[in-house]
């Protein structure tokens, strides 16, 4: 049986991919999930002029696109690639840290309310946005030599390094949110200190001179 | 190498099967509709990425004719170790078919 290769005007499947980037590796997007959303443009545009068809094939491809998200992971792990969620089941405690993390947001939700989750949320995105930073430039990547699996997960932000590069204004900017979503009183104080930071950033940088080292991305585990 | 790796599980046995049969590069979606749904359109990469990386199989990316737009589709073939590890498979199974007898 041939398939022949028709003219694909509809993009299904983007905004899937859009979100995948931020969770997956080039790896594993180029060699799983890209193919599979190809497959799902070109049945949907098979379906072309048949309403119900194309609704049946959108609901089959969102149904397996959800069960190779579950799975990528696993593969990525498979196959020597580093995706985000490799991180988390590995042997050196991800699960429990996970475990705590969610025991932990679940004992203080009454006390802390929407604070939690929003926490949570800013959490979640900063650390998509470090790790999607990390996988794009491996050259700079923290903890070079080490594999992601081997790494021990820590808790104790006072263990964790931050370098002056974008990982760790990004970092920065993340934390400075999640503080001023519990405590938005405070909010004139942070506006204030990044304005602040920033004049002596440029005071630092006019003073030391140009075309110094750029220093590495130096997030990282002690 | 871990010991798993050199097993051939039986849903990589049919897409070797599959891909050996055919004339020509298969992609996923292909290999799902002849399979006569023994292979999932959620699993069919996953599995082709695993057998990717064990060498049984290899792929490339289709090229678009002029005025395509979309993602380009990644079409596999089998390895020559591919074709040699389901030849085996099939002996190996003959024999023991033979020997139950």
């Amino acid at each position: 049986m041939r398939f022949e290769r028709k003219r694909v005007t509809g993009q299904p499947g983007t905004f899937f991919l859009r979100a995948a980037r931020l969770v997956f590796s080039e790896a594993t997007l180029d060699s799983v999930l890209s193919p599979a959303v190809a497959d799902f443009r070109t049945e949907w545009h098979e379906a072309e002029g048949r309403r119900l068809l194309r609704f049946a094939v959108r609901c089959r491809w969102y149904w397996s696109l959800a069960i190779l998200t579950i799975v990528a992971p696993r593969i990525g792990a498979a196959t020597g690639d580093r995706p985000l969620l490799a991180a988390v089941p590995n042997r050196t405690g991800g699960w429990f840290l996970l475990l705590l993390a969610m025991s932990f947001y679940a004992a203080t939700w009454r006390l802390f309310g929407g604070f939690a989750f929003a926490s949570a949320a800013i959490g979640s995105m900063l650390a998509l946005a470090l790790r999607r930073w990390h996988t794009r430039h491996p050259p700079l990547a923290a903890g070079q030599g080490v594999p992601l699996t081997e790494r021990t997960p820590e808790i104790n932000l006072s263990s964790i390094h931050v370098g002056g590069d974008i990982a760790g204004l990004m970092f920065a900017v993340g934390s400075a949110a999640i503080v001023i979503v519990g405590l938005p009183g405070l909010s004139w104080f942070f506006a204030a200190g990044a304005v602040t930071s920033v004049a002596v950033a440029w005071g630092r940088f006019a003073c030391l001179g140009r075309g110094g080292p750029i220093v590495q991305n130096s997030i990282s585990p002690r | 190498m871990p010991d798993h790796d050199h097993a051939l599980p039986k849903k990589e046995r049919l897409i070797l099967d599959l891909l050996v049969s055919a004339d020509h590069p298969l992609f996923g979606l292909e290999l799902v509709r002849v399979s006569n749904g023994s292979l999932k359109r959620g699993t069919v990469y996953a599995t082709l990425a695993r057998m990717q990386a064990k060498g049984l199989v290899t792929s490339q990316q289709e090229e678009l004719p002029d005025g395509a737009i979309g993602l380009p589709r990644r079409m596999f073939r089998p390895t020559p170790l591919g074709k040699r590890v389901l030849r085996a498979w099939v002996v190996l199974a003959r024999e023991l078919a033979l020997g139950v007898r």
